[in-house]
């Protein structure tokens, strides 16, 4: 039941964050979409054991949250949710790359260490920079964008359909869930032979929901899309974002920084 | 089984997400074709917030004292059709990676291919239809919903390991993985096609005509699926080919790291011809990630992986610190 609450808690939080107002706030989506997806790209491309190329990537995330008032909580909360899944790659890398890369004193660091090191510092980085990018562009703008970018307007329209529809939904399976406790004596969890009729209630209530909201929309003038909510056509500060921002990302991409600065410093 | 990006290489990925996009993109075409009814956008829409309701409700598995949830593949294919459940599907998969942190972006072509395709196109069309046409009662329900939801996600899981595999990210060996991950989902596939069957047993009591309406409606697909799954075979086979090079590879690999220990000399390992191939097309491609060092200097390996340690930790600092007075920064010019 709690799973179902924090999940509606989580939306609407993200929802609430990205109706702020700062200078990343007023960038234009499409300028943030693509810095991101660029940013996504650069960070994976790079070899397998390279962690002090990865480095300065942290850049991006904590600089953009600090901007836009992002808290970094509640992000980093989300983002740990994804590092189990990886750490299975990464594990499998330990025991299996053990050749030494280098020693710290006595200390022998094997390939291994640096894969696994490389892998959840790449999914905390992926992961962050598209938490940010939810956190300060609304669902309804990003799909606004996509379909700028020729994506069919029907994949989007059901993108933002499904977006709205969720916590409807959400707080529907959570009222059926307490009758169903109260009816079972406080059970945890739905019996298997309870489920088929659990979930084929829910889903006759969302066809029924559906048949609603058609009728609804159509009394409201719907006519194949969704009202669009970007304000303005992108300006040339979003170019130079964008253009300094990529620019930037393949400098790092190509130049590891880290090394340089520890080689200034010794 | 949602992919993350950090096990993916950006080739990998972009491969996938030109599949995906293309499956998805035929879609809408079909749907749009002829003219599209629009009660079926907000019923899309719904249904998708139903599979996201659905996977938040855990269900507990009697005698082993833990709980799984439905995935909805074969369900929404069984109730919408196939085209519609693959759109629906694509569109909660990136709800989930923007929202949830529950798969990557780069992996979002991945996961359609892995979690949609499989299950609501070649699932569905191979074997829940044939089963289906047999007559539509509970028992032909139970068995086509439990043998498509198994062998979609035998499928799915199978493309992940492929996937991964030919990333060449982690140190995953084909074999291993293969033989972890099928029998996990083999598990998880008879739960979810038995819950599945529960619910496609329920609604075909209660409102028959929603399932009768889709699998009629999916009368459109014949002679014209061949046309998406002859191109999902073709990406399948492009994938087992860089498996393939993988094993040439990884064998070498292992051999020679064996050699290397037992004659205690390092250049073996430099020495591999499928490294050099590897190398080549990694260099061809010009971005994927390798696992040698061979963009950095090795001569002096040690006293670079010190000044990369020495400048990681000053760029840290620096980032932290840049971070801390930007929001320091901002406190004082709202609250001043």
């Amino acid at each position: 039941m709690s799973k179902l609450y924090q999940a509606v808690a989580g939306m609407n939080g993200l929802e609430q964050l990205a109706s702020g107002d700062s200078v990343i706030h007023r960038v234009h989506p499409m300028a943030k979409l693509l810095t991101t997806l660029v940013y996504v790209i650069t960070v994976v491309s790079l070899p397998a054991t390279n962690v002090s190329g990865l480095v300065p990537f942290i850049f991006y995330p904590v600089i953009l949250m600090a901007l836009s008032g992002t808290p970094y909580r509640p992000l980093l909360g989300r983002a740990a949710v994804a590092l189990p899944f990886s750490l299975a790659g990464g594990i499998s890398s330990l025991l299996l790359m053990r050749t030494t890369a280098f020693y710290i004193g006595s200390i022998a660091v094997s390939h291994g260490v640096l894969a696994c090191a490389s892998i959840l510092l790449r999914t905390l980085l992926t992961v962050m920079a598209v938490l940010i990018l939810i956190a300060t562009t609304s669902l309804v703008e990003i799909g606004e964008q996509l379909v700028r970018l020729r994506l069919p307007k029907l994949f989007c329209l059901v993108l933002i359909m499904t977006y709205r529809y969720i916590s409807v939904l959400l707080n529907e399976a959570v009222s059926m869930y307490t009758a169903y406790t109260l009816r079972t004596g406080n059970q945890k969890g739905i019996k298997m032979r309870d489920m088929g009729s659990f979930l084929g209630q829910l889903l006759l209530r969302s066809t029924d929901r559906a048949e609603q909201v058609y009728y609804a929309m159509k009394c409201r003038g719907f006519h194949g899309m969704y009202p669009g909510k970007t304000k303005s056509a992108p300006v040339i500060e979003d170019a130079l974002y964008t253009g300094a921002l990529i620019a930037i990302m393949l400098f790092l991409r190509f130049f590891n920084l880290s090394r340089f600065l520890g080689s200034l410093a010794m | 089984m949602h992919m993350t990006d950090a096990m993916l290489s950006p080739a990998v990925g972009g491969i996938m997400m030109i599949a995906s996009t293309r499956a998805v993109g035929h879609s809408v075409k079909k749907l749009t074709g002829d003219h599209l009814d629009e009660k079926k956008i907000p019923l899309m829409g719904v249904m998708g917030a139903f599979i996201f309701a659905g996977q938040m409700v855990n269900f507990t598995i009697p005698g082993t004292g833990s709980s799984g949830h439905i995935g909805g593949g074969i369900l929404l294919a069984a109730l919408l059709g196939p085209f519609p459940a693959l759109l629906t599907l694509s569109v909660v998969l990136l709800i989930q990676c923007l929202f949830f942190a529950d798969g990557g972006l780069l992996a979002y072509g991945c996961n359609v291919f892995n979690i949609g395709i499989c299950s609501c196109l070649l699932a569905y069309q191979f074997f829940y239809k044939p089963i289906i046409r047999r007559g539509m009662n509970k028992r032909n329900i139970t068995a086509a919903a439990v043998v498509s939801v198994v062998l979609g996600l035998q499928m799915g899981a199978f493309c992940v390991v492929m996937e991964v595999v030919a990333s060449g990210v982690t140190e995953l060996p084909f074999g291993a993985f293969a033989l972890l991950m099928q029998p996990i989902h083999l598990a998880i596939g008879i739960i979810e096609g038995l819950v599945t069957a529960a619910v496609l047993c329920y609604v075909h009591g209660v409102h028959p005509e929603i399932l009768d309406g889709s699998v009629g409606n999916s009368d459109l697909n014949t002679g014209i699926t061949m046309k998406k799954v002859v191109p999902a075979f073709l990406v399948m086979t492009v994938l087992a080919g860089a498996v393939m090079s993988q094993f040439a590879s990884v064998l070498p690999d292992g051999l020679e790291w064996s050699v290397e220990t037992v004659a205690g000399t390092v250049e073996l390992e430099r020495e591999g011809t499928a490294y050099d191939v590897m190398g080549e097309a990694v260099d061809a491609l010009a971005i994927m990630p390798g696992y040698t060092f061979s963009d950095e200097d090795g001569g002096s390996g040690r006293s670079t992986a010190l000044a990369g340690i020495v400048g990681s930790a000053i760029t840290i600092v620096l980032a932290g610190g840049i971070g801390f007075m930007i929001h320091a920064t901002r406190k004082k010019t709202h609250t001043g």
